[in-house]
């Protein structure tokens, strides 16, 4: 659980907001056009970001707006808020992306799995 | 305040509740049903001075109130308010709106029956709202006019302080709760408080969210 900064209503728990998905995805002007893959592609394709990643929050129980947020996946620090419409800003944050220096791509699990052989084989 | 629950075109949501306290007026707990109740959409600059010429009330800044004798008016985004009158006086209020803002693209919606109010006063007030609120509730941080929209356990609704801390009595806060969670709301509100020595309601239906 962590507290967002909504732009309209000021910090509030995590628990009063709906996590809306990734941001900046534009919705398809002419899609009778679109091939079924295309299609597919803005529906359910995300980058599912390991690191900073920009989303979408919705403040379900307060203002009921949208806005965008920079979220590090990895570490749930978030980096800053902004409006829907506006281009995310430029922000630092320090890699590796994790707290245990995991590689930044490719999920958690699988890093922190890493076993040697005698482990392996002795569990 | 507004005893009224039943008349003979409507009954409120906790017709079957009477007012609780706690002893040595630590809490009070009460509905005061059918105020009257309408969201206003648009721009502030469009309702403004309509709001301002019906009612007397200035449009309210981000998570405040403005009131007066009668009315108040609360911020719930920004590009929308409710607007709270007194008892039936919401086609009046209705009816001089849609006068002042006649043109305007803006939306006035009378959601009297929606909600019903429930009022939580005295100086255990806050410690109450504390049980079931992720809210920060200091007094410093939840200040008299003060708005927000929020979860009171499993219940969402509208919390806004209306009177000081200072007053006499306690502080007082007024919980706007749909009508179908008002049940489940007092009973909560009352197994929160159960601390201070308030008898606990048992809900109608369904079950309390155990804290
Ligand atoms: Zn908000």
């Amino acid at each position: 659980m962590f507290v967002i900064d909504c732009p309209n209503c000021g910090s509030r728990d995590q628990s009063e907001f709906t996590y809306a998905g990734e941001a900046h995805i534009a919705r398809p002007t002419e899609s009778e056009n679109m091939t079924d893959a295309e299609w597919a592609e803005f529906v359910f394709m995300r980058t599912n970001t390991k690191g900073l990643f920009a989303e979408r929050w919705w403040h379900a129980t307060g203002c009921r707006k949208f806005f965008n947020m920079l979220r590090n996946t990895a570490t749930d620090e978030i980096h800053a808020v902004y409006r829907i419409g506006e281009k995310p800003p430029k922000v630092t944050a320090n890699l590796p992306l994790t707290p245990a220096g995991e590689s930044s791509i490719g999920s958690g699990n699988d890093a922190v799995k890493i076993m040697t052989r005698d482990e392996e084989n002795a569990s | 305040m507004n005893a009224v629950k039943n008349t003979p075109v409507r009954r409120s949501p906790l017709a079957h509740r009477t007012a609780m306290s706690a002893p040595d007026d630590v809490l009070h707990l009460s509905e005061r049903a059918f105020d009257a109740k309408i969201v206003l959409r648009g721009l502030p600059e469009a309702l403004g001075p309509a709001v301002a010429k019906v009612t007397g009330l200035e449009l309210p800044s981000a998570t405040r109130s403005t009131a007066s004798e009668t009315h108040r008016l609360l911020w719930q985004s920004p590009d929308e308010f409710l607007l709270l009158g007194p008892m039936d006086s919401e086609s009046a209020l209705m009816s001089a709106l849609a006068v002042e803002l006649e043109g305007q693209h803006v939306q006035t919606v009378n959601v009297t029956d929606y909600h019903t109010t429930l009022v939580l006063s005295g100086p255990r007030a806050r410690e109450t709202l504390m049980t079931l609120s992720t809210l920060d509730l200091h007094p410093r941080g939840f200040t008299p006019d003060q708005v927000a929209g929020t979860t009171f356990g499993h219940a969402s609704g509208w919390l806004v302080q209306t009177v000081d801390d200072g007053a006499e009595g306690g502080p007082s806060f007024d919980i706007l709760v749909r009508w179908s969670h008002a049940d489940y709301l007092f009973c909560e509100l009352t197994h929160g408080a159960r601390a201070f020595g308030m008898p606990e309601a048992k809900p109608v239906s369904g079950e309390l969210m155990e804290i």
